[in-house]
């Protein structure tokens, strides 16, 4: 590979990954084949302005990459992925009532007075933040 | 009769020459360049960088598709979509228009100095 194309391969580096990803290629192969008849300047000048212009492009609308892990989701909902959400969402209930119910058995000290206390009736709990609460000592 | 316009704004020179190109046939992106150099007599060079930049462009508005190569070694061909050659064909007749009109303009102009 001559020096004029392996510049010509790192100016290409200079595209947008989505834009590389579909041309560079083609674009790389095509050096060679443009070279004779019109020159590696003229080449290197046409790719840096493209890529300039590419770059401006996408970051003002910026591609989706390509994702192949994506999967679409189907017009229909599945029973199986149902069913799965539902035992989702009773395992999540069942455990924040679980919590809900269970002894804190330590509590410690912090800096504005409040305590992380044991359930204790005398002791007002906010409950906005569930089991363990911080609590104002009385 | 005129083809319905569906465009907003003239074509630029490099679209226009490449999508004059595939009106011929459908070519890879060397084939798209020899074409466009072949029809303007050497006087337009596109080179890849400005190639790409078009046929992404063109491909984004659906009037140029790509068909993928079969085996490896095959070159990746592009080619017109219906919408592509109506876009052509209206650019082609607004073209005309002009030249019609300008040349009629020019033949008034040398009457009235001939006068």
């Amino acid at each position: 590979m001559t020096g004029s194309s392996k510049l010509y391969k790192w100016v290409l580096l200079l595209y947008p990954e989505p834009f590389r990803m579909e041309f560079g290629d083609e674009m790389l192969h095509m050096f060679a084949e443009c070279r004779a008849a019109q020159g590696s300047l003229h080449l290197l000048a046409d790719v840096l302005l493209s890529a300039a212009r590419q770059q401006m492009d996408y970051l003002l609308a910026p591609a989706p990459k390509n994702a192949p892990l994506y999967a679409e989701i189907p017009p229909s909902p599945d029973l199986a992925r149902i069913l799965a959400m539902a035992m989702f969402c009773v395992a999540m209930l069942l455990s924040a009532l679980a919590r809900g119910n269970s002894e804190v058995q330590k509590s410690w000290p912090t800096p504005c007075g409040l305590s992380r206390v044991a359930a204790n009736p005398t002791i007002k709990q906010n409950t906005q933040f569930g089991s363990g609460a911080w609590a104002r000592r009385e | 009769m005129e083809a319905k316009s569906n465009l907003s704004q003239p074509l630029s020179p490099a679209a226009l020459e490449i999508l004059a190109a595939l009106a011929t046939e459908d070519l890879h992106g060397y084939g798209i360049i020899q074409t466009v150099s072949a029809q303007s007599n050497g006087k337009v060079r596109i080179g890849p960088g400005s190639l790409y930049d078009n046929l992404k462009r063109l491909m984004e508005r659906g009037w140029v598709r790509d068909l993928k190569p079969t085996s490896e070694n095959e070159k990746r061909l592009y080619c017109l979509t219906a919408e592509g050659k109506s876009v052509l064909s209206c650019e082609i007749d607004r073209l005309d228009n002009l030249i019609r009109r300008t040349k009629r303009s020019l033949r008034g102009m040398e009457a009235k100095r001939a006068e």
